[in-house]
């Protein structure tokens, strides 16, 4: 009997301690464990979906010009990649023009791109080394618009910081091959709550920033999160670009034909 | 006709895999397409993290605190489709040419381009009209018609998982290269404004019926022109004209040659012309193997001296084709080309059509510099064998193209164009772009043929020109 309240007490004591401390320090206690990559493995894992299709629409404000592109994005997973279709409805020169990638989850892997051109009746393959070119003119580059291997960077967790009342952790991405990007490092706020980023800078060779992306108007939406509002803007200030999505729908069966390249037409 | 019977049997053989039979249906139902996600093993895929915090949660709500972009309206479900889904829009355009030699304008051409597409469900209807004036035709001597307005593309599409079915008039472009493109059959050139670029030549839409059939990894398409679809010599008077018809048709009006053009062929289905290409993404790869029979798109002349003197009597010849096209992305460059047997090809020889084995292959390579310069560099080469008239031709050449952009793309300066290496001459074109804002664009440059006034681009020296070019798009 005196064994067993001795336990009693001991066990007790022990489970106090722990209460306190987890109380005192929760959250860090709940998350501490948590590493840079696996941070950004729960980031990517938000979109739980199969396939998702939305409406994005950009506008680049540069100066005194207002630059508009509509946009019907469509992607599905498959098991070794996600297939991403863009087909632009506005500005009205490159209406028609769609996007096709394909996406590996193994990074060593090249991802597949195409591109149809509608007055020339023509799908074309492009490479890897538009990738860093401006997205129609945006402040956004293409390899901005398509999905990024976790493991295509590093991952480091830096700390916690409240930004506009919003508890997030702060990571730096380095990239392990940094010829196949136009950044050098990027630094991330994920929102701790939901594992969404909320703000983003990229940053060029030595150290230079070179544009930021914030992004919000977080939505549930059938559910699973994600920011309906994106406004990226230039070092100098002088360019911005918003995109907002619209008529976002998650696992809507999609047929795989739609992601052929031969089946890019009008 | 057998590849005529082969194209048959790929169409009913896609509508046959269309028809819902109840096995088809099961199927379809059991999504057993490769690639696609909501097969029945698809819910194992993207499955969340051990400990995800983020289970599903329809009852959370519309927006977060801290939110810097929070809208203050919840966001909108999809909207519902119409009965059709219109778009439509098009173009005005000014395309002005200036000859440099003292000859006057080649083009004044003023363009309106209108497009609408109506789409249901599957299917899509596709129109567009072009209208165009061309100022220059008055300082051409002979050419009468200046405007012109008419049907440029009318096409109907059903697009369903396993079938593509396509009918009506309209471009339909194969193969990988650029510039130099020997399996791009089914569109003839434009014979009254060839030269699109340095490097590109516009083509003619024609009328036309096609199936794209999805089997597995590959794809099966097969397309059929039921009347042909050829050149027509441009009008006389056209700085377009090549220099084999100019000499025939000034040798008719000195009065020493009659000068005479079969009809084109225009028999339904039997002066038709047939195409099939089997086609799959492999390893990065894009492969696709084709196959055309059809009409070559120039006439051919016969020449024979009669009672009344010389005769020369154009006609159009059938010939067949078979090819191999591949593209591969290579790290930040794109390796492309083209091989293409043309077993039975016509050739014009100084005193009548030939035919020969012609053999062409194009190999080309470019490379996208990090979205500021661009480089396209090809190469290519032809091996026609010998006949009774004519010894054996090998032709080489290349093409190119080299870009800088500049102003997150608004401007655009470089070179492009193509060169024979024996003999046959060049075309190079030096470019200056501006897109001013999403409706207004502008490029000036200048056009330069050079070479033998014998050979296929030097033909053209007399067209050397500045240009500038302005479109508004809607």
């Amino acid at each position: 009997m005196n064994w067993s309240g001795s336990w009693l007490r001991s066990g007790l004591a022990w489970g106090i301690m722990a209460l306190f401390w987890t109380l005192s320090d929760g959250g860090s206690w709940a998350f501490g464990a948590l590493s840079g990559r696996d941070i950004a493995l729960r980031w990517e894992q938000v979109d739980n979906s199969q396939s998702s299709s939305y409406r994005a629409t950009s506008v680049i404000s540069r100066k005194s010009q207002s630059l508009t592109r509509i946009m019907d994005i469509k992607r599905v997973k498959t098991p070794d990649s996600e297939k991403q279709l863009i087909v632009f409805l506005e500005p009205p020169d490159v209406r028609g023009t769609s996007y096709l990638t394909w996406a590996y989850q193994d990074y060593r892997k090249d991802d597949d791109m195409w591109v149809f051109l509608p007055a020339e009746s023509l799908t074309r393959r492009i490479a890897g080394g538009a990738r860093k070119g401006p997205f129609m003119r945006s402040d956004y580059a293409l390899e901005d618009i398509f999905k990024r291997e976790v493991d295509e960077d590093t991952w480091e967790l830096l700390g916690e910081e409240n930004l506009t009342g919003a508890l997030c952790y702060r990571l730096e991405a380095t990239p392990v091959d940094r010829s196949a990007t136009n950044y050098a490092k990027k630094r991330i706020w994920v929102r701790q709550d939901i594992f969404l980023p909320t703000k983003v800078e990229y940053y060029g060779a030595k150290g230079k920033l070179l544009k930021t992306l914030i992004l919000g108007d977080f939505q549930n939406i059938q559910g699973v999160w994600l920011a309906l509002r994106q406004r990226m803007t230039g070092a100098d200030g002088n360019s911005v670009t918003t995109l907002e999505l619209t008529e976002v729908v998650f696992n809507e069966p999609l047929a795989a034909d739609l992601f052929q390249p031969q089946n890019l037409k009008r | 006709m057998r590849l005529a019977a082969l194209w048959v049997l790929v169409v009913v053989l896609g509508l046959g895999a269309l028809w819902p039979t109840p096995s088809a249906a099961a199927q379809n139902q059991a999504s057993s397409l490769p690639g696609d996600p909501f097969a029945a093993n698809a819910d194992q895929a993207g499955s969340a993290l051990p400990a995800a915090p983020l289970t599903p949660d329809l009852a959370a709500p519309a927006s977060l605190p801290g939110d810097p972009l929070a809208s203050p309206v919840a966001p909108s479900p999809a909207e519902s489709d119409s009965y059709f889904d219109l778009s439509g829009g098009g173009y005005l355009e000014s395309r002005n040419r200036l000859g440099t030699h003292g000859q006057g304008p080649v083009a004044l051409t003023q363009e309106a381009f209108l497009e609408m597409t109506a789409k249901r469900a599957a299917w899509s209807l596709y129109g567009s009209l072009k209208g165009t004036f061309e100022g220059a035709a008055h300082y051409w001597p002979g050419q009468r018609q200046a405007g012109r307005a008419a049907l440029h593309e009318l096409f109907l599409t059903f697009d369903s998982p396993t079938l593509d079915f396509w009918l009506g008039r309209k471009t339909h472009h194969w193969g990988t290269s650029d510039g130099y493109n020997p399996l791009d059959l089914i569109n003839p050139l434009d014979p009254r404004d060839p030269i699109a670029s340095g490097r590109l030549l516009n083509r003619v839409p024609q009328w036309q019926i096609g199936a794209l059939v999805t089997l597995g990894w590959f794809n099966l398409e097969a397309i059929a022109l039921p009347r042909t679809g050829v050149m027509v010599p441009p009008e006389p008077g056209s700085p377009w004209v090549p220099g084999s018809y100019r000499e025939l048709r000034q040798a008719r009006a000195q009065g020493w040659l009659a000068l005479e053009r079969r009809p084109v062929p225009a028999r339904w289905l039997k002066d038709g012309e047939y195409g099939l290409r089997l086609s799959t993404v492999l390893a990065g790869w894009d492969l696709s193997l084709m196959a055309y029979r059809g009409y070559w798109d120039e006439p051919l002349f016969r020449m024979s001296l009669g009672p009344s003197g010389f005769q020369a009597v154009g006609d159009y010849a059938r010939f067949r084709a078979y090819g191999l096209a591949w593209a591969k992305g290579l790290g930040a460059g794109t390796f492309r080309g083209e091989v293409a047997v043309k077993p039975d090809c016509p050739i014009q020889s100084p005193r009548d059509w030939e035919r020969a084995r012609l053999t062409q292959v194009a190999l080309g390579w470019d490379r996208d510099f990090e979205g500021r310069f661009y480089l396209n560099l090809q190469g290519f080469a032809e091996f026609q064998t010998q006949t009774a008239f004519t010894p054996r031709e090998d032709r080489q050449g290349l093409t190119y193209e080299a870009r800088a952009q500049w102003a997150l793309a608004a401007w655009a300066a470089g070179a492009r164009g193509q060169a024979y290496l024996t003999g046959e001459g060049a075309l190079t074109e030096i470019f200056l772009e501006w897109s001013y804002n999403d409706h207004w664009k502008f490029s000036g440059g200048t056009l330069i043929f050079s070479g033998s006034k014998e050979g296929a681009l030097g033909q053209y020296g007399a067209n050397d020109c500045l240009y500038l070019t302005a479109r508004f798009s809607f």
